[in-house]
């Protein structure tokens, strides 16, 4: 490794394990509450625990989010995201988790990892002792 | 089992292997131990520092500059500096259109509250921010002469670019900036590049005519022999393996003195006398009664940083200033493995458990030192 390419690769591994680190963060969120959603379904009606299409919207958003972190900008994009999630609700599986999958992207892309932990832990716990006829 | 179901768990296996396969690869370019530094750091930055939610406001001076009113290099720009406006020149040497990491500044109109007219702000050098700052401290704690030396939390043009160091670039206005005399002075990287007068300070311990206390009594009437012998002692305290020092002429007192520009602390050994290359330091050291005396505040400087705790003390209120501004820090810059020239981001574990180990390295190699 020469003194010219090691600090450009120094730079990009430490990027990319950042980027990795952040997805598997958002990748546990999601299947700790994807579990605590299909505990209350029979195992015939379950979804997958992780449904892709949440999961490459939840990372998109995290990722702009900590590309343009500037206030308005944020707001911005946080008010498209929870439109956009909210809509989904209404037509996609799972329907009601979209919002707080997306509040909880947008958590992780603010840098508030406290705040994410904890609203995936409310999120759990509702599913958790929620009624299935309420889904 | 469902066949699409089968297809996306061997994509979602194909995924893994592919991140797997890259972080290997780094793995094998950068090194073991780098790429173990690097991934470790920005695993620890990206979900620990992000528990920290809401630090503490910044307790360490917040500097702005202005710098889109700069035309570029060499133009009129402006510091905010607590609050205050300070019309600066910036004298970077690299492009202002990319994040440099070093800015130096003239001061156009210095007040006589600040204690520098002119000032470099740059990434602190060690892992735990503090070593560099701590070694100029002692140094000036110690009866030394240094450049004013602080932590600042830097934004430039609105954005924060994160916690800096500023330090003063010693110059002629050395004196003015203290208050101690209104002219300015010379500052000589070596006495060799003098006036005559620091020539013959050069010459003087190696002239055979005179008898040993004729070349003291000269010498102590063109240099500031007690600084040195601090200087001496600073050097054993902070066990460095070399000094960074310029030499002062035309002070306020007339005598040349030594000005400490850089240190760092613990990267010694520190060498034996004959090993300073310096006819002057070398000089010193032979005579029996300065080396008592800078013995004899070596161990005054145990006493009061080991003993007393000060050094200690200090740390740890540096310390606690620091942590709200490097919370807060969105680009965490530092070098992250010792001796390593390339700077990426790192976590604020890692600037704790490196402090706390440079800190007690230190305390352990004074009380260590013979008495």
């Amino acid at each position: 490794m020469t003194a010219d390419t090691d600090p450009w690769l120094g730079a990009l591994f430490h990027g990319w394990v950042h980027l990795v680190t952040l997805f598997l963060m958002l990748l546990v969120a999601y299947a700790i509450i994807g579990l605590c959603w299909n505990r209350g379904f029979r195992p015939a009606d379950r979804g997958p625990v992780v449904p892709w299409a949440s999961l490459i919207l939840g990372f998109g958003l995290v990722l702009l989010l900590r590309r343009f972190n500037e206030d308005l900008l944020a707001a911005g994009i946080i008010a498209v995201a929870v439109i956009i999630g909210g809509l989904l609700s209404r037509n996609a599986e799972p329907r009601g988790l979209w919002v707080p999958a997306m509040l909880i992207a947008v958590l992780l892309g603010l840098g508030s990892n406290l705040s994410a932990l904890l609203l995936t832990t409310a999120t759990a716990l509702v599913l958790l002792l929620s009624a299935r006829q309420g889904r | 089992m469902s066949r699409n179901v089968r297809k996306r768990g061997t994509a979602g296996l194909v995924i893994t292997g592919l991140v797997g396969i890259t972080l290997i690869a780094g793995a094998v370019f950068l090194g073991p131990r780098l790429a173990w530094s690097i991934a470790s750091s920005a695993v620890a930055s990206t979900v620990l520092d992000g528990l920290a939610e809401g630090p503490d406001d910044h307790q360490l001076p917040v500097i702005e500059l202005l710098l889109e009113e700069a035309g570029g290099k060499g133009t009129e720009a402006h510091m905010l500096l607590e609050g205050t406006r300070y019309p600066v020149r910036v004298t970077t040497p690299e492009p202002l259109d990319e994040d440099p990491g070093v800015y130096e500044l003239d001061l156009l109109e210095p007040p006589d509250m600040l204690p520098f007219r002119r000032c470099r702000l740059f990434r602190p050098a060690s892992t735990d921010m503090l070593q560099e700052h701590m070694a100029l401290w002692l140094a000036g704690d110690m009866g030394v002469a240094v450049p004013f030396d602080a932590l600042v939390f830097l934004r430039v043009d609105g954005r924060d670019a994160g916690v800096m160091q500023l330090r003063e670039m010693v110059g002629p206005e050395l004196e003015q900036a203290r208050g101690r005399s209104p002219l300015a002075v010379k500052v000589i990287d070596a006495l060799e590049h003098g006036d005559h007068v620091a020539r013959k300070v050069i010459a003087l311990p190696q002239d055979t005519v005179l008898t040993r206390y004729a070349v003291r009594d000269s010498l102590e009437r063109h240099v500031n022999i007690d600084a040195c012998v601090r200087l001496l002692a600073v050097q054993r305290m902070l066990n460095a393996t070399v000094l960074e020092n310029a030499w002062v002429t035309g002070g306020a007192d007339g005598r040349i003195y030594p000005v400490l520009t850089a240190a760092s602390l613990m990267d010694g050994p520190a060498p034996d006398s004959a090993a300073t290359g310096n006819a002057l330091f070398a000089w010193i050291e032979e005579d029996a009664e300065l080396r008592a005396r800078r013995d004899r505040y070596l161990e005054e400087a145990r006493k009061r940083y080991v003993e007393q705790e000060v050094f200690a003390e200090q740390w740890r209120q540096e310390e606690r200033a620091l942590m709200p501004s490097l919370l807060q820090d969105r680009s965490k810059m530092a070098r992250i493995v010792e001796g390593h020239p390339y700077r990426y981001g790192y976590s604020v574990r890692r600037a704790v458990r490196s402090s706390t180990a440079s800190r007690n390295t230190a305390i352990r190699y004074w009380m260590d030192m013979a008495p």
